[in-house]
């Protein structure tokens, strides 16, 4: 989920699952599957939470941004372990689960392979990790 | 303007011969800096009015900016996309196509895109490019791209849109000679512009995908984010800081508001009063220069009194959102407005609303959502605005000993006016939450904010603002007003009768229309603790609130028996405790201000909902003074 990024953190968001008026808006401001977003910095009082996208600022709640799918940023490292998670790197059409059943399979893969709220260090070390696998792939 | 340095337009349609161009269309997403453009290009020849039938602002004026005052300009609604989802894309979709009543179908468009975020500005191109008008597309903001190192080949984005593209600054009024340019090129034929590869429309993701590609293959090189933005940030919206300068700017307003503004209010109005006195000799005729000043005169005064305050507060809120700073107050509140079932944008509205109804309810039009921007009108009138508190200073003053507690740190008198204010904001509370939790909810559209990048706002383009809202406050609450106080002036001045002498004059207040008015409705009002003349008080306050005071200063200096005493001591003898405190909550409660029910239909574009707000507010005031006055005679007989 997006509202699991920490600060500073970056995922690849795969897919959205908002009342369809909603999902259209988001995707009309840069939220598309495949679009890397960065979490900024939380509000003051801890929610909301700004984005960064398309080099745009945009703020959204926390009940707005955990029915949004990411996944971790490190393709290449990432693709080494799991192979299921390069075909949605592009998919246009993959825009809700519901619509395109491989794709809400994939995710539900993507999402479960990291410890939910259980424990918030886990992906948080995950991804520390990740970018020198990235780094020694190279 | 800008007669040097134009860049040139790339690909011009060629000219061609055929029926003149009239009307220009401008449409670019939110931040973009469109409304800034369209000041330049109209200068002071606007005017806004609403769409009929929904509450989307239609702005239009001629260029007189650009010397072609032969032409119109339509703003549309600062949009995404065209996909019909909002109120806002359905009134530019209709508008671009010629189907909305009463605006004239454009002949050209002007498409301004921010270019320091094309990649994302362009999804609106194709829609926009699709519906096959002239279409000239603007790369704003060109100065500060440049400045931090973006670069675009604009020859080809021209040829991928196949549309010419300029490259402008509206903020310094550079580039605009190319949009002359334009439209000299235009001759209202309508050429369609050469088939597009678009991506399959109304699909955001093929849409933002095509977007890419086109600038990808432009060389579109986004510039350095703003530094400055984020800097600020960290100190503006710091989690110890943030809040801390939040409530200091709060305050700083509310200050400058009263410090300032009630003085001028004050001022402003003794100036206009004595205006009136000036010119009393002049007429001729007793009862028509009762009419003209006691009744017209009197109802302008009571509109144009409250002129400094609200313009004062839209030149604050006009700031706050020129910066982007509007858009961080409502980050920072949004989770305490959350409670109440709102969202952060309608905290500044609200808060506006401790000083005056009418500029919160026109600030409410930040707020995106429409639902939530009508929970947040129909309750910005609870809020204790300025003009209740003659009123209670009154009531107080004659009621309410003037006693301390805790060794004289707060004194009786503060805590009842406090007490007052918090009863305004509790009942604003549970209406918000109220209406959000049944016929207002709005689940399914969630607060989203785009936190545009730190500007400098221009005097040019905040003058234009209160200018704006200065012309819209006189035009709806001034005719309204002068109507309600012509109406107000004839039941106090009818019937006419003959005195002593044989001449014909106007009644006592008390035997006049609105004196039996106020005999006629003492039956429902006695319950509450108030006699008939305190029923005429409220009904003349209808036309706005402090009003009560000077009818009751007329009441009660031409009643013999309390002629000698002062308006206080006078109250003291007519009333109980218990009366005077449910009036007090009474004024805390119900919607007395004709100018605020105007503002209010013209901003819902109904009679449906201030009239609903009107009742619900009666109710709630007769229930909360019904109440107030019982208890008061169970606790002191």
């Amino acid at each position: 989920m997006l509202s699991e990024l920490t600060v500073g953190e970056k995922g690849v968001l795969v897919a959205l699952d908002l009342p369809e008026n909603v999902q259209n808006h988001l995707m009309h401001m840069g939220f598309v599957p495949g679009a890397e977003v960065t979490a900024l910095r939380r509000a003051p009082a801890g929610d909301p939470t700004l984005y960064g996208i398309d080099g745009m600022e945009i703020a959204l709640r926390h009940e707005t941004a955990s029915a949004i799918q990411i996944r971790p940023i490190e393709i290449r490292s990432a693709a080494t372990q799991a192979a299921t998670i390069q075909p949605n790197a592009v998919q246009p059409n993959g825009i809700r689960p519901a619509e395109s059943q491989p794709a809400k399979i994939r995710s539900s893969e993507v999402t479960t392979a990291q410890p939910n709220h259980e424990s918030p260090a886990a992906p948080k070390r995950g991804s520390a990790i990740a970018p020198k696998l990235a780094e020694a792939a190279r | 303007m800008n007669a040097c340095c134009d860049p040139p337009v790339f690909e011009p349609p060629a000219a061609s011969a055929g029926s003149s161009l009239r009307t220009v269309a401008l449409i670019g997403p939110p931040n973009s800096g469109k409304s800034t453009l369209f000041n330049k290009l109209t200068g002071l020849r606007q005017k806004v009015a609403n769409y009929p039938g929904v509450t989307v602002e239609q702005r239009m004026g001629v260029m007189a900016g650009i010397g072609r005052s032969d032409l119109t300009l339509i703003d549309l609604p600062g949009i995404y996309s065209l996909t019909p989802y909002s109120e806002d894309a359905r009134v530019a979709v209709n508008v671009l196509r010629g189907r909305m009543p009463g605006t004239p179908k454009p002949d050209a468009v002007l498409l301004v895109l921010d270019s320091l975020h094309l990649t994302r500005q362009l999804m609106l191109a194709a829609p926009v490019l699709d519906v096959g008008l002239p279409t000239l597309v603007l790369l704003n903001m060109s100065d500060l791209m440049k400045s931090r190192g973006g670069q675009i080949d604009t020859l080809k984005l021209a040829g991928e849109l196949s549309a010419p593209v300029a490259q402008i600054s509206a903020v310094r009024g550079t580039g605009l000679g190319s949009v002359s340019l334009f439209l000299n090129q235009q001759n209202g034929h309508g050429e369609k512009n050469k088939p597009l590869l678009l991506p399959v429309l109304g699909n955001a993701a093929s849409t933002h995908t095509w977007a890419a590609q086109v600038s990808r293959n432009t060389g579109y090189k986004a510039p350095l984010s703003a530094e400055n933005t984020r800097r600020i940030d960290n100190v503006l919206l710091h989690r110890f800081w943030g809040p801390l300068l939040f409530l200091l700017v709060v305050i700083g307003v509310f200050e400058v508001v009263f410090a300032l503004g009630q003085p001028l209010s004050d001022g402003f109005g003794e100036l206009l009063a004595r205006a009136g006195e000036i010119a009393r000799p002049l007429i001729p005729i007793a009862w028509l220069q009762s009419l003209l000043l006691d009744g017209v005169w009197k109802g302008v005064c009571s509109v144009l009194v409250f002129l400094p305050q609200i313009l004062l507060l839209f030149l604050f809120i006009g700031i706050l959102e020129d910066t982007g700073y509007l858009a961080r107050a409502a980050l920072i509140a949004d989770r305490v407005m959350r409670t109440i079932g709102l969202n952060g944008k309608a905290f500044i509205p609200l808060l506006s609303a401790y000083a005056c109804a009418i500029p919160a309810i026109m600030a409410t039009r930040t707020i995106e959502n429409k639902r939530d921007r009508l929970a947040t009108i129909l309750v910005t009138p609870f809020m204790t605005c300025s003009a209740r508190l003659p009123v209670y200073l009154l009531l107080i003053a004659a009621f309410i000993p003037n006693i301390y507690f805790l060794h004289g740190v707060i004194g009786l008198r503060t805590i009842t006016m406090l007490s007052l204010y918090v009863a305004g904001f509790v009942a604003a509370f549970t209406t918000a939450r109220l209406l959000k939790s049944s016929i207002l909810r709005s689940s399914d559209t969630p607060f989203i904010l785009e936190l545009p990048q730190y500007r400098m706002p221009t005097l040019y383009s905040l003058g234009l603002r209160l200018m704006d809202r200065a012309r819209i406050f006189m035009k709806t609450a001034g005719t309204i007003i002068v109507l309600v106080t012509l109406a107000l002036w004839a039941l106090a001045h009818l019937p006419v009768i003959h005195t002593a002498t044989g001449a014909l004059s106007a009644p006592q207040l008390a035997d006049s229309l609105i004196g039996r008015l106020g005999h006629f409705i003492e039956p429902v009002i006695a319950p509450l603790g108030f006699n008939w003349k305190i029923g005429i008080g409220l009904l003349s306050s209808v036309l706005a609130r402090e009003v009560m005071v000077s009818t009751m200063g007329t009441l009660y200096g031409a009643d013999p028996s309390t002629q000698a005493l002062n308006l206080q001591t006078a109250l003291h003898h007519d009333m109980t405790l218990g009366g005077a405190l449910a009036l007090m909550i009474f004024f805390a409660f119900a919607m007395q201000c004709t100018s605020t029910i105007a503002v209010v239909r013209r901003e819902t574009n109904s009679w449906l909902w201030p009239a609903v707000q009107f009742f619900y507010m009666l109710a709630m005031a007769y229930g909360a003074a019904f109440a107030v006055n019982h208890i008061a005679m169970a606790i002191w007989g």
